[in-house]
């Protein structure tokens, strides 16, 4: 019997995830909703929401079906992926009767059924969770045709809550949330980044509607879009116990240490490890430290999530065998650990993007993280630490995140900082603000010594010292890149300004020690810095480093303006200058004062050397729109100083 | 409305998306199906590839050819005598002092990891591909090579798996979980999977290694072995054994042939008990470079193809190729009336030939080019009416039709108006040079038109919307190609694109104020292959769209700061002329103040190229998609009352492939900046980088010259 042959290449060919698209059976309000006139929008504006119709159905047994219709039309090209549409489905959260439309502007009509879904795993290469999708692609994905799907999902929640996202990244024409209820139920709803609604009742559903609601837009270093958005929060309650596990941070506290209860019990193996690396013999600062490098460098970062385990650990036993898990399970591992050196700690439940949870957000489980929080024995610790706070009743709680390699015990990851999470103790929750560091913990210090020769060639050291937060940032671009790579990167860095840059030698210090300051000295010689302009040799004293923020002067500003977290960036530059020459001119010194930050610099003369030294003091987190003009004013100011030249003369 | 991308609509779940330091490794991705290094697990190229020891292939490949009887006895002799070395090649390797001891790779210290060993055994007999990879984790990043994920090919299988996890001290820990499913795709009848495992207890120091087998139901007709990879690799074996057995679609008889290119150290397989070796030692990691040729052409490959007799050589194969081409190509252009009838009409009452050509070029790209449109379903195209053309008279009724369409439609229209035209069937240089070794019939896979006029071959690609009359597309430049005819064809050359073919023409006029800032307009033409290449890029975006991206190129060109407004655009739907942008443009602050003095940057723009020849060390030569020239000319009125100290000197820089020159002048109130730069050629051998570098290094030198203003009171530093 002849075998047979064939190519990969035509199985991929044969995989067309576009539907065949039966003979278009369009409804009725899909068709009228496409040919109501269509509105004027930005020009940028991708598509528009016609209709966003979001229907919760509420079972006594706690089941919750949803049923929606969304309706878009593209505007420009960029807004064809709109044609294609997800929905989620898992071992507890089934999809059904999930159908697209499409009309486009010449009038083509084509349908797609369930059966012209695709389905995908969702999750990415470090972590398997049981979590899918199916989407719809819809044909005439094309400018000007309007795309509507319709789906059911069946959802048996760990958490009685459900939201309604009538805000989006494109304008919404109308969107509409309709809660039926059973009789035994009611009801909480919380509005975020909106002014709250009363619904109106009809046929004993209740019905929320907004209209013309504007897009997010897009702005340098803008707040996340999720801390922008307009939403609903829908709490629901019954008189069954299980059911009321979301109407406070102290319910979801509970919930949640009613869920991790037992995961922490220890192994033999893990106690037997506590023992090797915090003996007793050493003081109990350096015993948590040692526990908690272990848990960041040794229990390697993957997520196993399957059905309830989105929320729950896996046992401290399992994941000290395995020595990997995600945020959870780090914190588990460490938390089982510190109690066998009789230190508690707590959960704290947060989400990684600052400003998503604020002190005026409901209680909800929108998080996304987990980390821990310390009990600090008395006397424990000899310094203040940045991640330390006092808790009335808990005393001192040192804050700290496992997950995070790069940031040691008693700092916290600057995307934490100004943040808020849910503390879960042994009796239920509460949500803390997490402490913010001073600029001063978090520097950048560069001290250059320079040597200019008379061809313009400038040539020398440059140490920079890092420390708190820009010490991460650094070691996160810096650590894991080979020598050939890490000295590639330098010279695209600063090669920009520095004309013929090239790296002579370069070291890095305390790359893998995060306790201690990250150090980067380098030697390089940069050919043509120096414009020489006849008898004049044209210098710009600053160097190295671009301190002044991106920012669009040509649109209004909508919202605030995030930094990662204070800071404090200082130059310090000696320019040894060529024989023959001294220097003519200098610029001024700089000098912008603001309440939210301050820059200054100076260049002066000192025999044959320019030296020129700045500051520049980040004080907040976040400005907020009110002062965004000074903002504006700051980096031109800064903008300015980094262009300003030197002028040298050569003597006659 | 799936906001919240991290809760996709569903069950949240408290999983840090912050993944600490370690880079996520090379990522499968669907549709489309790309492979980690490590785990490619078929063939995703077309079949037909061979190549024979009688001709030598171009590009430094070398051949092997297997007798197929002298196969059959090899294989028989394989399932006696080989098998159970095979099996036993298939076993863990021992664990050597060497591997414990590692710390880092030679030549790259800080490198993640180092890959200690890996094996690719092809056994077509069985239908199965051993993969064996042991890897030694070198630092933290390092450990992300302990989550592996391995995709199950549809209607195959993986079987055997089996990881474990070394210690330093030698301590080993066994996988033993069961690996996670991952539904890559499931679509109408096809189902793809993936594998997902992690291996247990890894950290610095630990070498993790695995093993399986992908077993198919059917034979790869080309497959190949991974040689480079993205870690650096001590030691890798090799195995091919071939099918023996009857094929479909080659009952006169087979072979398997071979090609092998870019090998180190000129290393060769070596034929062996019917099939193939291969042993490699010390096997860099791959690291790209900027501005270099196709990766495709810099790695090593050893690629295997079964073959029947009527492809046994080059010669044939593109003999044959050629002719199904032709056949293809002439039964489409034909010899029809109305075809007449269009070319005369667009022709008209001219009687030069030249211009006659262009006429009938036009008219060819009046049809609407649907290979630039995106993709259309089976029942979209019902809808729309769009049906597969069948032969020139169609494209002319419908008015529609894909670019080989487009370009044997003019074919047609130029015979039946008296030309000698033909069909060059062409291969496209952007992702890989053409091999005539290497008989896939995909190397050649577009079309363009040839027509003598006067004698000249004028190569022309009517199929290519908007390429202007007389120009290629650069990837169908300097590249090879059949001129098609009864017998097959004749290769030839595409002509190569000088720097003339793309210009890009800046001119700015510009006036400084007293406090620094330079405000005006910028106006761009892009001529020739830039102006084609733009308005591809273009095609599918809105009015927004263009003015963005324009915006964003002209930012790239400018210092930082500037502001920018599109305000006028012409020229994009058409083949011939510019294409023309105009901007406003504001830049704060462009003059520093050094007391009495503004330092003045003459001219506006930076140099593209620059940072990709900063570095000292270059491993493969350079090489620009298309020859260029850049004509600038930069305006700056000075303010009442400043003059000029001092003028920026004129620079220049010559070889025998580029030139540069900035020259500056003072006509008393405006400061007028001339500068050109020109590139003539495309590939520059590695041994001429030190002076593509210096040349480069002079025209960023020039390019940033200053201007001394002097007079007024400069104080643009304020306080707030």
């Amino acid at each position: 019997m002849l075998r047979k042959v064939i190519s990969v290449l035509s199985f991929v060919f044969l995989v067309s995830f576009l539907p065949t698209a039966a003979n278009a059976g369009v409804p009725d309000w899909f068709r009228a909703l496409a040919q109501q006139p269509a509105k004027t929008y930005a020009d940028d504006a991708n598509a528009v929401v016609l209709l966003d119709d979001h229907e919760t159905t509420v079972k006594d047994s706690g089941e919750i079906v949803i049923h929606e219709r969304i309706v878009y039309r593209i505007l420009r090209p960029e807004g064809k992926s709109y044609a294609r549409y997800p929905v989620y489905f898992d071992s507890e959260t089934k999809a059904n009767s999930f159908r697209g439309w499409s009309i486009t502007a010449k009038g083509l009509e084509y349908e797609a059924k369930e059966k012209d879904a695709f389905e995908r795993s969702l999750g990415g290469q470090q972590e398997f969770a049981d979590t899918k999708e199916k989407v719809i692609a819809l044909p005439g994905a094309d400018v000007g045709t309007v795309v509507g799907f319709e789906y059911e999902q069946k959802r048996r929640p760990y958490l009685f809550q459900d939201y309604w996202d009538f805000q989006s990244v494109i304008p919404v024409e109308k969107s509409r949330y309709t809660l039926h209820m059973p009789s035994r139920w009611e009801y909480r709803a919380d509005w975020l980044n909106h002014a709250e609604q009363k619904p109106a009742e009809q046929n004993g559903a209740l019905v929320w509607e907004v209209s013309d609601v504007p897009r997010i837009e897009r702005e340098y270093h803008e707040p996340d879009f999720r801390a922008l958005v307009g939403r609903m929060i829908v709490t629901l309650f019954s008189d069954k116990t299980s059911h009321r596990n979301s109407e406070s941070w102290n319910d979801l506290g509970i919930w949640y240490s009613r869920l991790t209860a037992g995961v922490r019990d220890p192994s033999p193996e893990l106690q037997a490890k506590v023992r090797e690396l915090a003996p007793a013999s050493l003081p109990i600062f350096e015993r948590i430290r040692a526990l908690s490098l272990f848990a960041q460098r040794d229990v390697r970062y993957y997520a196993i999530e399957i059905g309830i385990g989105g929320f729950r650990p896996h046992p401290a036993g399992e994941i000290f065998s395995h020595r990997y898990g995600d945020c959870k399970d780090k914190a588990t591992v460490l938390s089982s650990m510190l109690a066998q050196i009789g230190v508690k700690s707590y959960y704290m439940v947060i989400h990684d993007t600052r400003g998503i949870f604020t002190e005026k957000t409901p209680p909800n489980a929108h998080f996304n993280h987990v980390i821990l929080v310390i009990q600090m024995p008395d006397a424990s610790f000899s310094q203040k630490l940045p991640a330390l706070f006092e808790h009335p009743k808990l005393g001192h709680l040192l804050i700290f995140d496992p997950t995070n390699d790069l940031v040691p015990l008693g700092q916290l990851p600057p995307y934490e900082q100004d943040s808020f999470g849910l503390l879960v103790t042994d009796s239920g929750g509460e949500l803390i603000h997490l402490p913010v560091t001073t600029p001063d913990l978090n520097q950048i210090h560069r001290n250059a010594k320079l040597t200019l020769l008379p061809d313009g060639t400038l040539q020398g050291e440059i140490e920079e010292v890092r420390s708190g937060y820009l010490a991460m940032l650094g070691r996160e671009y810096l650590q894991h890149q080979t020598q050939n790579d890490r000295k590639k990167m330098l010279e695209h860095f600063w090669g920009p300004n520095l004309g013929g840059f090239q790296i002579d030698t370069f070291n890095l210090e305390n790359e893998n020690d995060i306790d201690k300051d990250l150090v980067l000295r380098y030697k390089f010689t940069a050919s043509h810095y120096a414009k020489s302009a006849g008898p004049l040799l044209l210098v710009r004293p600053r160097v190295v480093g671009e301190m002044a923020g991106a920012f669009d002067v040509t649109k209004p500003r909508h919202y605030a303006y995030e930094f990662d977290a204070p800071f404090l960036r200082s130059d310090s530059v000696e320019i040894t200058l060529p024989e023959g020459y001294s220097v003519d001119e200098l610029p001024e010194p700089a000098k912008a004062i603001f309440p939210f930050a301050e820059y200054t610099s100076k260049a002066e003369k000192d025999g044959n050397i320019l030296k020129y030294s700045r500051q520049y003091r980040m004080q907040t987190t976040q400005v907020p729109v009110e002062r965004i003009e000074q903002l504006r004013k700051l980096f031109a100011q800064i903008g300015t100083d980094e262009k300003n030249m030197a002028v040298l003369k050569k003597a006659n | 409305m799936g906001l919240f991308d991290d809760e996709k609509g569903g069950r949240p779940s408290f999983a840090s998306p912050f993944i600490p330091a370690a880079a996520p490794r090379a990522e499968l991705s669907v549709p489309g199906y790309s492979f980690k290094g490590n785990q490619r697990l078929w063939s995703n190229r077309l079949p037909c590839y061979i190549v024979c020891k009688q001709f030598p292939p171009l590009n430094c490949a070398e051949v092997l050819a297997v007798n197929p009887v002298r196969l059959l006895f090899s294989v028989v002799l394989l399932a006696v005598f080989i098998v159970p070395a095979q099996a036993q090649k298939e076993d863990w390797q021992p664990i050597t002092q060497h591997d414990l001891e590692m710390k880092q790779v030679p030549g790259n210290p800080g490198a993640d990891a180092v890959q200690l060993y890996y094996a690719d055994f092809i056994d077509d007999q069985e239908q199965t591909e051993f993969f064996y990879v042991r890897i030694k984790v070198l630092n933290e990043k390092g450990k992300s090579h302990a989550d592996v994920e391995l995709v199950v090919p549809p209607e195959g299988s993986i079987s055997g798996l089996k990881a474990r996890t070394i210690q330093p001290d030698g301590r080993i820990t066994e996988f033993t979980g069961k690996p996670f499913q991952k539904t890559v795709i499931k679509a109408r009848g096809v189902k793809v999977l993936a594998k997902a495992f992690t291996m247990p207890e890894v950290n610095v120091g630990s070498i993790i290694e695995y093993k399986y087998k992908v077993g198919w139901p059917w034979i790869i007709t080309d497959n190949y072995w991974t040689i480079q990879h993205e870690l650096y690799t001590v030691k890798e074996s090799f195995r091919m054994k071939p099918y023996s057995g009857g094929l479909e679609g080659f009952e006169s008889g087979y072979q398997v042939a071979t090609l092998y290119s870019h090998m180190p150290n000129n290393i060769k397989p070596v034929e062996k008990s019917g099939g193939y070796e291969l042993e490699v030692e010390s096997m860099p990691a791959f690291e790209s470079e900027g501005y270099m040729p196709p990766e495709e052409d810099l790695k090593p490959q050893m690629r295997f193809f079964y073959v029947g007799p009527a492809s046994s050589t080059p010669d044939k194969f593109w003999q044959e190729a050629g002719r199904k081409w032709n056949d293809e190509a002439e039964r489409f252009i034909g010899n029809r009336k109305e075809i007449s009838q269009a070319a005369a009409q667009a022709i008209g009452n001219e009687t030069d030939p030249g211009q006659k050509l262009r006429k009938l070029y036009a008219r060819a790209q009046q049809i609407r080019n649907l290979s630039y449109e995106r993709e259309r379903t089976e029942q979209e195209q019902k809808k729309e009416k769009l049906k597969l053309n069948q032969n020139a008279g169609d494209v002319l009724a419908r008015g529609a039709g894909y670019r080989d369409d487009i370009t044997r439609l003019f074919v047609a229209l130029a015979r039946s108006a008296g030309f000698e035209a033909s069909i060059v069937r062409i291969s496209d240089r952007k992702n890989k040079f053409f091999d005539k070794g290497l008989l896939s019939m995909r190397q050649l896979d577009g079309e363009i038109a040839v027509v003598n006029q006067a004698g000249n071959d004028i190569y022309l690609d009517p199929g290519t919307k908007f390429c202007p009359y007389g120009y290629l597309r650069w990837t169908r430049t300097s590249t090879m190609g059949i001129k098609l005819n009864k017998k097959g064809g004749v290769f030839v050359t595409a002509p190569a694109a000088g720097y003339d073919k793309a210009m890009t023409r800046r001119s700015a006029a510009m006036a400084l104020d007293a406090d620094g800032n330079l405000t005006g307009t910028v106006t761009v033409k892009f001529e020739g292959g830039d102006a084609l290449e733009h308005r591809l890029d273009e095609l599918n975006a809105d009015d927004a769209g263009r003015k963005k991206d324009l915006e964003d190129e002209l930012q790239g060109w400018l210092p930082t700061g500037a502001i920018i407004k599109m305000t006028q655009g012409e020229g994009w739907e058409t083949s011939d002329g510019p294409l023309t942008v105009a901007f406003s443009v504001d830049m704060p602050g462009y003059a520093s103040a050094a007391g009495k003095r503004f330092l003045l940057p003459t001219y506006l723009f930076q140099a593209r190229q620059m940072d990709a020849f900063k570095h000292v060390d270059r491993k493969f030569p350079v090489y620009f998609p298309y020859a260029f020239a850049e004509v600038d000319r930069v305006d700056i009125k000075v303010p009442d009352g400043y003059t000029l100290e001092n003028i920026p000197q004129a620079q220049t820089a010559r070889l025998s492939y580029a030139a540069y020159q900035n020259l500056a002048q003072f006509d008393g109130k405006q400061l007028i900046t001339q500068r050109i730069l020109q590139v003539n050629g495309i590939f520059f051998k590695l041994d001429l980088y030190p002076e593509v570098k210096d040349f480069f290094g002079k025209v960023q030198a020039g390019d940033e010259q200053q201007a001394v203003l002097i007079g007024g009171g400069v104080n643009a530093q304020k306080s707030n």
